[in-house]
């Protein structure tokens, strides 16, 4: 650094604003009266303090201006005004504003004038000490992000060991120590007296890059700062604006300011919008007290916004650098957040450290050692971990298999974009295109599926351990609330663990199913706090005999109202089954005595959990509710006289002894309840029997629904069965308690004598034979949707993205035994069907809530049917206006090569092993000018051998400009329809220079529009956008917190 | 305890433990056929291989159906807008000469709409004879023959159409009686998009007797038709046959008859990696013959096995053959007759039926002159009572001879049906109540023509 001569040497004055700080005043001035540099003037401004500063100020820096302002007129306005009085300031070269809390090293103005000098920066700043721990670092230049929100840098408490040497240029550096130039001011002006406090300094930085002056760190310039007014320990004289209120004032006032127009304009919504998302997690964290600085920081600003509006005309006009420049000193918003979320969580939870260093403690390896030790030597401990360790051996080929497609365990959403846009979209790219809302468990899964690095095959398999361990530990929990016995505990986790129910619901991929395998056990504790505690005389001591507060209830409420929530979203249909259960129980309780206003009060509350998840699930539950829809359909469907596909085969054994090939399996079953009923004391038995009411009632229903005697309530056996299982481990945790702890041999003599053996035997033989060998000897789960190996999806899946990276959008029809639809068996209503359609991007489009097969999917169905029968000979033509592209086979399946080799309108375009591509050599784009002929062929008569005779010439794709809009410059031909392989839908409209074209239906399922000869111009082909669902979606999001906070309020307390 | 609780319990444990009782005791309901009936058939296409050289070939289409149908003919790479399209009406049947649709030789393509139609080919050869056989509406990557040969004046042929808009890539290995002749025939030959591509056998391989053939096609979809043309000293006549997809454990040869000179064969081949062991019984109009020697014929993996009938019936005798694999290894089975049957010296070959089936459809048509008789044999134990309906140019014919007609258990009926149908095309629809029952055709014509052919019945499905 080239040294200054002295008489060359800027003038520096240097102005401190002192607001109560007597503290820290006298350091900070000595600190300055100790400068090597010569050329220095001082100026105090006394901001309001309570006790006047002018005697320290005469006894450490006598030679020092002063200067006093009755009341605090916040630092920026301060240093202003004390500019404005002082003799000094007409002659200075720079100007260094400092706190009164802050105390400068020596040498720190001279390091600060050379790095100014030497770089021609308009603002320089140091680097900042803690006061009391000079060791610790405050500020090495700040950065902030888009929505000007202040960043560090820094971790919490990191030292100074010289990694901050190096001079360089940042964003802004705060006003605790800030050098700026005359030059800077003269051409900016300095701070923004409106600001008060916090980020005047950032927006004088943003000022000086705009007009093009550098903001320099110079790390030599070392300073303490006490941060008094951020730590709360400055003293006010007289109350100011809350803090958080100011910040964020600030911040828009910022943006509002500095930013280039389009920006200002999205960074200012965003902020709202963020506010609004911030607010609610407030609700939900019950942090009442913060949530009134959002809507009056933003009152404030519009208020303020005609005069920000003057300043940003001044800013604006000096500007002469672009906001991008200025963007490579800004850091990702994303970084900031994370940050954020961090610090949150630290102010949220201070104990939590100490907790956390407490947790990690115990994870040293004698700590470790010692624990495992004990573990080891009790009985009960390896018990556990044998049911787990039998239970993961069961899922073996789950867990190291291929990807799984039955059930609803593949289509994880896997395009952020995508999903967003469909989620608050009114039409979505599902099957032949449905208006029906995405899906509730979409979110769930899109989580999942970020959580698992985008694999879905990771993300499926997580989530299966997690939810069996889930579910172990919350039926050992449920047990534990009422029995202290820990035999009792692990008969229940094994009869919920190594059921064949467990079998049932991983190898179907039935993800709704293990997430009811998850949560019921919290649920039915919840709902037997709600229904069975209180009133009864001989109610079981579920939780204290005196009743609930009505706000216990309220709470409990909540809670059962998440779980069903969770449940619901992945299961539509367990909503019915949840109804159900409630209503035996209420029966149940009816049936063991509970009357009177208590127990209706009590009934109320627990039917206020699925009112509330209904609430929650808007507007998914208008979806479901539907004669069609996913909570209704499959009871709709049985009414209409059809099986749901997944109930056939279902017997009353399956349903009653919960066994799956053997008889012995029936006998865990029958012991546990009869000996649950029968060897226990009043009291539990109370539970018991309410809980055999719940057993007996479900596996009835179940049965006669397998039968096919009553309309199925659920979409599939294994949901219906997780209700049964939950009950039964429940009933064996009675039954064992019982035995042990409450049935005293002279009491109960015989009974007691040879109850205890009986059952152990019956139970161990039951297990042994019954359950646990058709737990381990099942099969692998239903093969993929692209042969089971992920080599084959990933090659399938790269054929098609290929593909349509070269040609477009297109739909894939996947066709065979081998193939099962990972959400329905196939678009039909009625049959376990062997087809199913999919996008170019492969099941990203499939769907977890099914929606109702609308006519272009009945007409598809049609043709898959004629083809598969051998009735069809030119599935093509049928096929091509559905923008069915490719037609994969399973080439070992000889029944659908057969229906394949028939169809002269399809090739064969690619065949590996286990997997055989067709092309469909009719394939029509979905949006398209129609084909000559075809439009020749079908213009007056839409039927299917109209269809099917035309020849299709000509034609031309509309490119998609998104999956639901089409732009073309209509070409000079003489097309004179367009054609949108859609399902007919009111909400598509075309415009040619926005001219709407006459709409009808095309081959009785898909949209047409009239091309009049004359039309020119711009032609676009788009769905009218249902913004209502955004607010849907943001009533469902306030509804889930209000739950939330609901469900915490007995917590807090 | 109260009383009260021990019912509690023991109900509740009972309708547990009787789980099993309940589902004894209440049936499943049925899912009723009806929901999960498709709808009406749409559309099918039929391909007719037709051979070259100096022969006439007739392609005819029978509507069995109460509705008029749509009509596409066309031929295998010939231009599209060239195709004739009529409106064939219920209970009528419509000809073409294949040589009106392309001037090459190419395959038949008749494209159904609305319903099911039936068509079948019949070619004549000016002084070697007459075949016929239905087309096929099944193309397949693989096809199977029992018989063929590369001797000298015995030149089979095969015709392999691909009426696909995509290359078809074919070889044919060949199944002899010894190990000795299991060798490729053909290796991945191109059979161009929208073509036909006819292999001379002989042309591939040196004189070998007899083999069965497989043809697979390792890319696209064929359809095969085996055209054989034999002029040896005491045997003249032509054959044509569409080869089968998939061998099958049982085959029924319906219209069997040892010629008075000559043989007659019945040709089995088994292109599987197991032996076949097959039982073979003969039903005459008058018993069944149970041949101790053939009641477990063994027909090595890989290998053809030819059954000669004269060393176990008398000659002249007619009958039907019942064929059956006792271990569940399909095989694949032809009957041929080189020789004179009645008054006509001929040969024929033609495959089996695969099934017994209630509903069959036939060609049945003889050019003027020439005999045409029906063969229906029921391996069953019950009888059946068979009901046929003829269509012929001028519409349904349905004499009252030929209802009702009773077929009993284990035996061949044979019936003479040249006195109904005057001369030209025509088609039978043969009803059988009380037992499945095979039917088979044959047509016999003299003169320059002199020969004889057997076209197996189609299953309506």
């Amino acid at each position: 650094m080239n040294e200054v001569a002295y008489g060359a040497e800027p003038r520096v004055l240097v102005v401190v604003v002192a607001h109560n700080g007597g503290q820290w005043l006298n350091e900070c001035l000595t600190s300055i009266a100790s400068q090597d540099y010569r050329r220095l003037r001082l100026l105090v401004v006394d901001n309001g303090s309570r006790e006047p500063v002018a005697p320290l100020v005469a006894r450490y820096a006598p030679r020092a201006e002063m200067m006093r302002s009755e009341r605090n007129l916040g630092f920026g306005a301060a240093c202003n005004a004390g500019l404005e009085a002082s003799k000094y300031t007409h002659n200075a070269d720079y100007f260094l504003f400092l706190h009164d809390d802050v105390a400068l090293q020596s040498g720190a103005v001279r390091m600060l004038v050379n790095a100014a000098e030497e770089t021609s920066a308009g603002v320089v700043g140091g680097k900042g000490l803690d006061w009391n721990r000079p060791q610790v670092l405050l500020e090495v230049g700040m950065s902030a992000d888009q929505f000007c929100v202040p960043y560090s840098g820094l971790d919490e408490g990191e030292i100074d060991q010289g990694q901050y040497e190096a001079m360089s240029e940042t964003l802004y550096v705060t006003n605790a120590c800030f050098l700026v130039s005359r030059s800077l001011a003269e051409r900016c002006g300095l701070f923004d007296g409106a600001y008060f406090a916090f980020g005047e300094d950032l927006d004088l930085c943003l000022r000086a890059r705009l007009a093009g002056f550098k903001v320099v760190f110079q790390p030599k310039a070392r300073f303490r700062h006490a941060a008094a007014l951020s730590n709360d320990i400055r003293p006010l004289t007289a109350p100011i604006e809350a803090r958080g209120l100011m910040i964020r004032r600030n911040q828009l006032r910022t943006i509002a300011k500095n930013m280039a127009g389009p920006r200002m304009v999205l960074s200012l919504a965003m902020c709202g919008l963020l506010g609004v998302m911030k607010t609610m997690a407030l609700v939900a964290f019950r942090r009442f007290d913060e949530i009134p600085d959002y809507p009056r920081a933003g009152m404030a600003f519009l208020r303020s916004l005609p005069k920000v509006m003057v300043r940003r005309r001044a800013v604006q006009k000096r500007r002469r650098v672009r906001d991008r420049t200025i963007r490579r000193f800004m850091i990702r918003d994303s970084h900031r957040l994370r940050l954020q979320i961090e610090r949150r969580f630290r102010q949220w939870d201070k104990g939590s450290l100490a907790f956390g260093a407490q947790k990690l403690s115990n994870l040293s390896v004698p700590a470790l050692r010692q624990r495992l030790s004990s573990w080891l030597h009790q009985p009960l401990m390896l018990s556990t971990l044998l049911i787990g360790f039998i239970g993961v051996v069961a899922m073996r080929k789950v867990l190291l298999g291929g990807p799984i497609a039955g059930g609803s365990l593949w289509p994880f959403p896997d395009d952020g974009a995508r999903f967003i846009a469909e989620y608050l979209s009114g039409w979505r790219n599902a099957g032949l295109g449905t208006e029906s809302a995405a899906p509730a468990a979409f979110p769930l899964l899109w989580v999942a599926n970020l959580l698992a690095f985008g694999k879905p095959v990771l993300a499926q398999k997580l989530l299966i351990l997690f939810g069996y361990i889930l579910g172990l530990t919350g039926i050992a929990r449920l047990v534990k609330r009422t029995s202290k016995s820990p035999v009792a505990r692990v008969v229940a986790v094994a009869v919920y663990g190594l059921s064949p129910v467990v079998h049932l619901i991983v190898s179907s991929g039935d993800l709704g199913a293990l997430a009811l395998f998850a949560g019921l056990p919290f649920a039915l504790g919840l709902s037997l706090s709600i229904i069975a505690s209180g009133a009864a005389p001989d109610a079981p001591p579920v939780r204290a005999a005196t009743p609930l507060a009505a706000d216990n209830l309220v709470a409990d409420a909540a809670r059962l109202a998440l779980i069903v929530v969770a449940v619901v979203a992945l299961a539509p249909s367990s909503m019915v089954a949840f109804v159900l259960l409630f209503g035996l129980m209420v029966l149940g309780r009816w049936l063991t005595g509970a009357k009177g206003d208590e127990f209706l009060r009590r009934i109320k509350f627990l039917f206020l959990a699925p009112a509330m998840a209904g609430l929650v699930l808007i507007p998914w539950i208008f979806e479901g509710l539907r004669p069609s829809g996913a909570i209704f359909g499959p009871l709709f469907s049985g009414l209409r006289s059809h099986f749901y596909p997944l109930w056939r085969g279902v017997s009353f054994q399956d349903m009653f002894l919960l066994n799956m090939d053997n008889v012995f399996g029936g006998l865990v079953t029958a012991t546990i309840v009869g000996g649950a009923l029968l060897l226990t004391t009043p009291s539990r038995r109370a539970e018991a029997r309410l809980l055999s009411v719940g057993a007996v009632g479900f596996a009835l229903v179940g049965g006669m629904a397998g039968k096919g005697l009553i309309p199925t309530p659920v979409a599939s056996p294994a949901i219906w069965m997780g209700f049964l299982l939950v009950i039964m481990a429940l009933l064996a945790s009675h039954l064992v308690s019982g035995l042990q702890e409450e049935l005293p041999r002279h009491a109960f003599g015989w009974r007691h004598k040879f109850a205890i053996p009986v059952s152990s035997v019956t139970l161990a033989v039951g297990f042994a034979i019954g359950w646990v060998p058709p737990l381990l000897s099942w099969d692998r789960p239903a093969a993929s949707f692209a042969g089971g190996t992920a080599e084959l999806s990933s090659s399938v899946s790269t054929f098609f993205r290929t593909t349509a990276a070269q040609v477009g959008d297109f739909r894939v029809l996947w066709l065979g035994d081998r193939w099962s639809d990972p959400v329905r068996a196939g678009l039909g209503t009625a049959k376990g069907e062997d087809f199913f359609i999919t996008g170019s991007e492969g099941l990203t489009l499939l769907d977890a809530f099914p929606h109702p097969p609308a006519q272009g999917e009945r007409r598809l169905e049609q043709a898959v049917d004629a083809m598969m029968d051998l009735r069809l000979h030119l599935a093509g033509h049928l096929l091509g206006p559905a923008n069915v592209r490719f037609i994969v086979v399973d080439p070992d399946d000889s029944r659908t090569m057969d229906a394949l080799a028939r169809q002269r309108d399809v090739a064969l375009e690619q065949q590996q092993e286990g997997v055989a591509i067709f092309r469909n050599l009719q394939w029509l784009p979905r949006a398209s000018f129609a084909p000559a002929g075809l439009a020749e062929g079908t213009a007056e008569a839409d039927d299917t051998e109209a269809l099917m005779l035309a020849r299709w010439t000509g034609g031309r794709q509309i490119p998609a400009r998104s999956p639901s809009k089409f732009t073309i410059d209509v070409p000079r031909t003489s097309h004179t329809q367009v054609l949108l392989g859609d399902n007919y839908n009111r909400g598509w409209r075309a415009a040619v220079d926005g001219e709407q074209l006459e709409q009808s239906e095309a081959f009785r399922w898909a949209n047409r529009f009239e091309l009049p000869p004359t039309a020119s111009g711009n032609l676009e082909v788009y769905f009218v956008q249902h913004w209502i669902r955004f607010a849907w979606l943001v009533l469902e999001v306030l509804c889930l917190a209000a739950v939330i906070a609901l469900a915490r309020s007995v917590r807090e307390r | 305890m109260k009383y009260g609780e021990w019912i509690f319990a023991a109900a509740v444990t009972a309708i547990l433990a009787l789980g099993l009782g309940l589902d004894v005791l209440l049936e499943s309901r049925p899912v009723r056929e009806a929901e999960l009936q498709a709808p009406d058939h749409l559309a099918s296409g039929s391909y007719c291989p037709v051979p070259s050289g100096d022969i006439s070939a007739t392609m005819t289409t029978a509507n069995f159906g109460d509705a008029p149908l749509g009509l596409r003919r066309s031929a295998v790479g010939a231009v599209e807008p060239d195709a004739e399209q009529i409106a064939l009406e219920p209970q009528r049947l419509s000809s073409v000469n294949v040589g009106e649709l392309t001037p090459q030789d190419s395959t038949g393509v008749v494209d159904v709409f609305g319903g099911r139609a039936h068509t079948s080919l019949t070619v004549l050869s000016q002084g070697m004879g007459i075949a016929s056989a239905l087309c096929t509406d099944q193309p397949s990557a693989r096809w199977l023959f029992a018989t063929g040969s590369t001797l000298r004046d015995d030149d089979h042929y095969l015709l392999v159409s691909n009426p696909f808009r995509e290359e078809a890539l074919v070889s044919v290995r060949i199944m002899g009686s010894d190990q000795d002749v299991n060798l490729p025939l053909i290796s991945e030959e191109v059979v161009r998009a929208r073509s036909q591509r006819i292999f001379y056998l002989s042309e591939s391989l040196e004189e070998v007797p007899s083999f069965g053939m497989e043809l697979v096609a390792s890319r696209g979809r064929v359809v095969v038709s085996r055209y054989s043309s034999v002029n040896v000293p005491g045997t003249k006549g032509i054959s044509l046959n569409v080869g089968t997809g998939s061998p099958a454990t049982q085959w029924y040869f319906p219209n069997g008859r040892v010629p008075t000179e000559g043989e007659e064969s019945l040709v089995i081949v088994n292109p599987t990696s197991r032996e076949a062991l097959l039982s073979v019984l003969f039903l005459t109009e008058g018993e069944r013959v149970a041949p101790p020697d053939l009641a477990e014929v063994v027909v090595p993996a890989g290998r053809q096995v030819t059954i000669n009938t004269s060393e176990h019936l008398s000659r002249g005798d007619s009958h039907g053959v019942s064929l059956v694999s006792l271990n569940e290894v399909p095989v694949v089975a032809e009957r041929q007759i080189r020789g004179v049957v009645g008054s006509i010296r001929g040969f024929e070959s033609a495959f089996g039926l695969s099934e017994l089936a209630n509903q069959w459809v036939l060609p049945v048509g003889t050019p003027e002159g020439g005999t045409a008789t029906l063969a229906i044999v029921n391996p069953g134990q019950s009888a059946a009572e068979v009901d046929i309906r003829l269509v012929t140019a001028e519409g349904e014919v349905a004499p009252q001879e030929l209802v009702g007609v009773e077929v009993a258990a284990g035996r061949k009926v044979s019936l003479d049906l040249t006195g109904y149908l005057g001369g030209g095309p025509a088609t039978a629809e043969v009803e059988a109540a009380g037992a499945e029952v095979a039917v088979d055709s044959t047509t016999g014509l003299e003169g320059s023509y002199g020969d004889f052919s057997t076209t197996p019945g189609f299953r309506v499905r």
